[in-house]
């Protein structure tokens, strides 16, 4: 006999992309392990790609299947155009954009993300835990 | 540039020109971005870098919406997000804007039809 969940085929997963510079790998690692113990499907460059650059039509490819995208902005990326180049992409997407802010000064932080809610590392978990209770099937 | 592009009989749409104070920016680009046909973006070393124009960029590639980089004493691997499209010297304007009054002209036979 079909169970109920069956009988409406799989449920999806709220699917995450991030958006990082290369070298914030690690944080990148952190991030994702966070996501997906917390049922969230995560989707990055990194993990797609061994070498080089990801073409711009391949991530807006994924950014079309994200649910949400997270921007982690740090010394390393604050100047990076890529990361600039996926947040308006993803906004004009019209999906949810979280920039993820890691030990940036307040007067460092790019006026374009200031124009969005953005969060600091440290609240991290608490974010992880709202976004868990959103992304649960209703 | 726009001045040109207006004499073709189309509009622009130019964010100095329509960004008026109290706008929330990024809504008022992005608003921007989907009443157009296509975007031209004027690549300088001024503007090489600037966290505005690579986001504007995203937001019309993610459209799939032709967008041509118009570069002004900038090489087109300078501009990250553009190194797949094929840029313009601005010295080349003249050939851009020939190219452009076709495909309005094409569009307005297409909107008659």
């Amino acid at each position: 006999m079909a169970t109920g969940e069956e009988s409406i085929g799989c449920i999806m997963a709220y699917k995450v992309f991030i958006s990082s510079a290369l070298k914030d790998l690690d944080l990148v690692r952190d991030l994702t392990h966070r996501l997906e113990v917390a049922g969230i499907e995560v989707h990055s460059p990194s993990k797609t790609t061994v070498t080089g650059e990801t073409t711009s039509s391949k991530v807006t490819k994924a950014l079309s299947n994200a649910d949400e995208v997270f921007i982690i902005l740090t010394n390393e990326s604050v100047d990076n155009p890529n990361l600039m180049f996926e947040l308006g992409a993803a906004s004009s997407m019209r999906k949810r954009v979280t920039p993820i802010v890691v030990g940036l000064e307040p007067a460092k932080v790019p006026s374009l993300i200031r124009n969005l809610n953005y969060i600091k590392y440290p609240d991290l978990g608490r974010y992880i835990a709202d976004l868990e209770k959103r992304a649960k099937p209703a | 540039m726009a001045e040109k592009i207006q004499a073709l009989g189309a509009e622009c749409w130019l964010d100095e020109k329509d960004l008026a104070g109290g706008d929330v920016i990024v809504e008022d680009i992005i608003k921007g971005i989907d009443a157009c046909h296509e975007a031209i973006v004027l690549i300088s070393p001024n503007s090489v870098r600037s966290q505005w124009v690579s986001f504007e960029i995203g937001g019309v590639r993610a459209q799939h919406k032709r967008v041509t980089p118009v570069l002004n004493n900038v090489k087109p691997q300078q501009m990250a997000p553009m190194q797949d499209i094929k840029g313009i010297d601005l010295n080349k304007f003249e050939q851009f804007l020939a190219q452009l009054k076709r495909r309005v002209s094409k569009w307005r036979r297409e909107k008659k039809a």
